[in-house]
């Protein structure tokens, strides 16, 4: 077991120094330099090359890009993610109060959607083309075709114009106490749980009906356990293992989902950064925050695949042969 | 639920394809007074700089759906490239493909597609090259998966007693198999796609104005939502309406095929 955890754990790092390597090359190798991306092609094109040269040198895009490369993860690996091109800011110390916002975000969603989907696959599954499975495979058919983004601004519109409960424009400062953020935390979260949702709803849905249709859910029943105990204690483990694969797709979505979501209501987060950062061109806050982003699907996934590694030992098997 | 979804394809096909000629006035001309009512000369007013709502409406799709339609059909033809190789070649090919490929999937789409955007630009042609690079791996690990299961059954193993080369056996024997996943895998990243790009161009990194599209004239409705809500719900609802066809559709070919597909990621 050990060993086979230290190996899905190296394998893991290899794939984040893959992912490196493509985030170096997407942002500053394949169309020109990190000079070239940062400015615009009128810029460019009117700027001299002298002048062009010696903007190179200052940030040493002269050098062999392997150089750099291990420069620039060098520096990544102890989270010095280098200056902004304007104001030469720490990027580091300019994202972190955004990323411990997106965090609060994220974590509140994370902990919401999963519950939610158990809760409605679970429901569904009971009896399968009964009209509530019919009335919640709808509606999660509906969430699938609205993007995010709308399911934002209705809410803005619902409850700022209808019923002005919540704050629908945020606009705080990324240092703005958590005891400001929270009370705005209530449509953001809303709209990244119903734009994430719906994809588990229906795989839980899905696995949930195998699971009720097995023998020892049979044998459970039929050993005159209450049919709360049979769904709840055995089918609900069985149906629920296949998911913890999807952990970092969930991961992955909902980060996708959190930049969206955080321009909709101004949300002070990464994802406002983010924007803000290919807006203006700062390919060290772009390379930050993509970094990041998947160093934390890298992680999911692997704690995940220990998860299933320790929970089922047919997982086990299949690692080891 | 089959024909509503026929009827909306065929809806979203023909505006793609034959918009121009079908709406009223140019989607980009200054036609006079800004923000004008429904009704007379332009069917659902004008919107902010004075151009007609109704055209422009019926027009905002065919930019981002061409773009994911093209993009989506050369990665699903690079995956199973990609995927077939890896799982029949095995070895170190299948070891570095599938690597690249967890790195890939691993950096969420909308983080990726924003990247390289940045690096490389909003052209069309552009676009089309980074979904290729954004949905081709996906597609690559799940056709391996099946392509994997198809290899160890008894015709693969018949083709290469009768000595047939690796080349053809993936081509002949392997590929025709895998049509079913590649339709429902191609429906679910079309709807995904377009999804993607109409959020980029909502961030303002897709799609440049004045081109008329979806995902902008959300954006550009946020400033007037309590005045014009129609501007914001309209094009919602459109984009709402393509998702919801392909969706029902890859739901169709899932049926069909008896392959459910994977969602998100």
């Amino acid at each position: 077991m050990l060993r086979l955890a230290l190996r899905r754990a190296g394998l893991s790092a290899f794939v984040l120094l893959l992912i490196s390597v493509v985030v170096f090359l997407g942002t500053e190798v394949l169309p020109g330099d990190a000079l070239t991306v940062s400015l615009s092609a009128e810029d460019l094109a009117f700027m001299p090359r002298a002048q062009l040269d010696e903007m190179r040198a200052a940030l040493g895009l002269d050098r062999p890009v392997l150089e750099r490369y291990l420069e620039w993860i060098g520096r990544a690996l102890r989270l010095d993610f280098g200056r902004t091109l304007v104001g030469r800011a720490d990027v580091a110390a300019e994202i972190a109060p955004a990323l411990v916002n997106s965090l609060l975000l994220g974590m509140v969603a994370a902990v919401i959607t999963p519950a939610l989907a158990i809760l409605l696959g679970t429901l569904a599954a009971l009896r399968p083309g009964g009209r509530l499975d019919g009335a919640i495979s709808g509606a999660t058919l509906l969430a699938f075709s609205v993007p995010e983004f709308v399911l934002g601004n209705l809410l803005i519109i619902a409850f700022a114009v209808l019923l002005p409960v919540f704050p629908a424009v945020i606009a705080l400062p990324a240092d703005a106490p958590w005891s400001q953020l929270v009370w705005t935390l209530p449509l953001p979260v809303a709209a990244l749980t119903l734009g994430v949702v719906a994809h588990q709803v229906r795989l839980l849905r899905a696995a949930m009906i195998e699971a009720l249709s097995s023998e020892y859910v049979e044998r459970a029943a039929l050993s005159g356990l209450s049919p709360w105990r049979v769904v709840v204690l055995h089918a609900l483990p069985v149906a629920l293992l296949p998911l913890l694969n999807l952990m970092a797709a969930f991961v992955a979505s909902l980060t996708s989902g959190i930049v969206v979501i955080e321009i909709v209501f101004r949300y002070p987060g990464i994802g406002t950064e983010l924007v803000e950062g290919l807006a203006k061109r700062e390919v060290a806050i772009v390379q930050a925050i993509v970094l990041l982003a998947a160093s934390l699907v890298v992680l999911a996934n692997l704690l995940a695949d220990l998860a299933l590694l320790a929970l089922d030992p047919r997982a086990r098997a299949r690692a080891a042969a | 639920m089959g024909w509503l979804a026929l009827a909306l394809l065929a809806m979203h096909v023909l505006l793609s394809l034959a918009g121009p000629w079908l709406v009223p006035h140019s989607p980009t001309a200054l036609l006079g007074d800004v923000l004008q009512p429904w009704g007379g000369e332009h069917a659902f007013g004008t919107d902010l700089l004075g151009r007609d709502y109704f055209s422009r409406l019926l027009l905002g799709g065919r930019t981002a759906i061409g773009i994911a339609a093209a993009g989506v059909t050369l990665a699903i033809m690079a995956g199973a490239v990609l995927g077939i190789a890896a799982a029949y070649v095995g070895g170190w090919l299948d070891e570095v493909a599938m690597r690249l490929v967890d790195a890939l999937t691993a950096i969420p789409d909308i983080l990726l597609l924003s990247m390289l955007v940045l690096g490389f630009g909003t052209g069309q042609g552009t676009l089309i090259v980074i979904l290729v690079v954004v949905y081709a791996p996906p597609v690559a690990r799940i056709v391996r998966a099946q392509a994997m299961a198809l290899a160890a059954q008894d015709f693969v193993r018949a083709a290469e007693l009768r000595g047939e080369s690796r080349l053809a056996v993936m081509a002949r024997e392997i590929a025709p198999n895998l049509v079913g996943v590649l339709a429902v895998e191609g429906a679910i990243r079309l709807s995904g796609a377009v999804l993607r790009l109409s959020a980029l161009s909502f961030l303002g990194l897709g799609v440049r104005p004045p081109t008329p599209d979806w995902g902008l004239m959300v954006q550009e409705a946020m400033g007037v939502v309590f005045t014009r809500p129609d501007f914001l719900l309209l094009p919602s609802l459109l984009l709402a309406s393509f998702v919801l066809a392909t969706n029902l559709g890859a739901d169709r070919l899932a049926r069909h095929f008896g392959y459910t597909g994977q969602r998100g990621g």
